[in-house]
């Protein structure tokens, strides 16, 4: 067991899940999503439609490993 | 030392990413907007873009994990990961494309040109999942 990678997955779960739970929470309620939930949204899709949201670090392709020597 | 066995989280993980990739590309057009929101007058376009940005959301969180992780998971998990960071902006491009297609002619036909996009990107997140849940975790490297 590798414990770095099992908190790893647990964080990235709970990351997704403080990031959709206003939007997650209107849905399953059919409540009334919020001005301030509306805004998140539009501001995600400006960094897609940007390309900026693929400028982040884990989203770079890493170079080809070395031919061995 | 957690209390979670590797495998479990990394189930866990893939049906969290399952669970909204579900839950939020189904956004209905039926949920009701804040009038004062940008989306106020156009509930179809806020599920369309909710839909777009939720499964990028499920991406990006693979993604970071498996930056993180690259050299304890198994190589296939890592060659998806890697073809999908090269393949994912190309697929933006498009979905935006035919998003703002859709949003200035919301026509049947434009609607099933959307979809069929948006239908690559919930494959990739099936594929993220069924890769954490099934392919064995690789040895670390011992330093």
């Amino acid at each position: 067991m590798n414990p770095v990678l099992i908190l790893g997955g647990v964080n990235a779960a709970l990351t997704l899940l403080e990031q959709f739970a206003p939007a997650l929470q209107a849905a399953v309620a059919k409540g009334e999503i919020s001005a301030e939930q509306q805004t998140v949204v539009l501001a995600r899709m400006d960094l897609i439609r940007s390309g900026k949201f693929f400028d982040q670090p884990h989203w770079q392709v890493p170079p080809p490993p070395a031919p061995p020597a | 030392m957690s209390i979670f066995p590797m495998k479990t989280t990394l189930r866990l993980l893939a049906l969290v990413m399952l669970a909204f990739a579900a839950a939020l590309t189904n956004t209905s057009c039926q949920t009701r907007l804040d009038p004062a929101g940008a989306y106020a007058n156009n509930p179809t376009l806020y599920a369309t873009d909710a839909s777009i940005t939720a499964a990028f959301a499920v991406l990006d969180v693979f993604m970071k994990f498996q930056h993180e992780n690259r050299a304890t998971l198994s190589p296939k998990v890592n060659e998806f990961a890697d073809r999908t960071r090269r393949d994912a902006p190309q697929w933006a491009k498009s979905i935006v494309t035919l998003r703002d297609a859709y949003a200035a002619s919301p026509t049947n036909e434009n609607k099933v040109a959307l979809n069929n996009v948006l239908r690559l990107v919930r494959v990739a997140i099936t594929q993220a999942s069924s890769y954490l849940v099934s392919q064995p975790v690789a040895t670390p490297p011992t330093p």
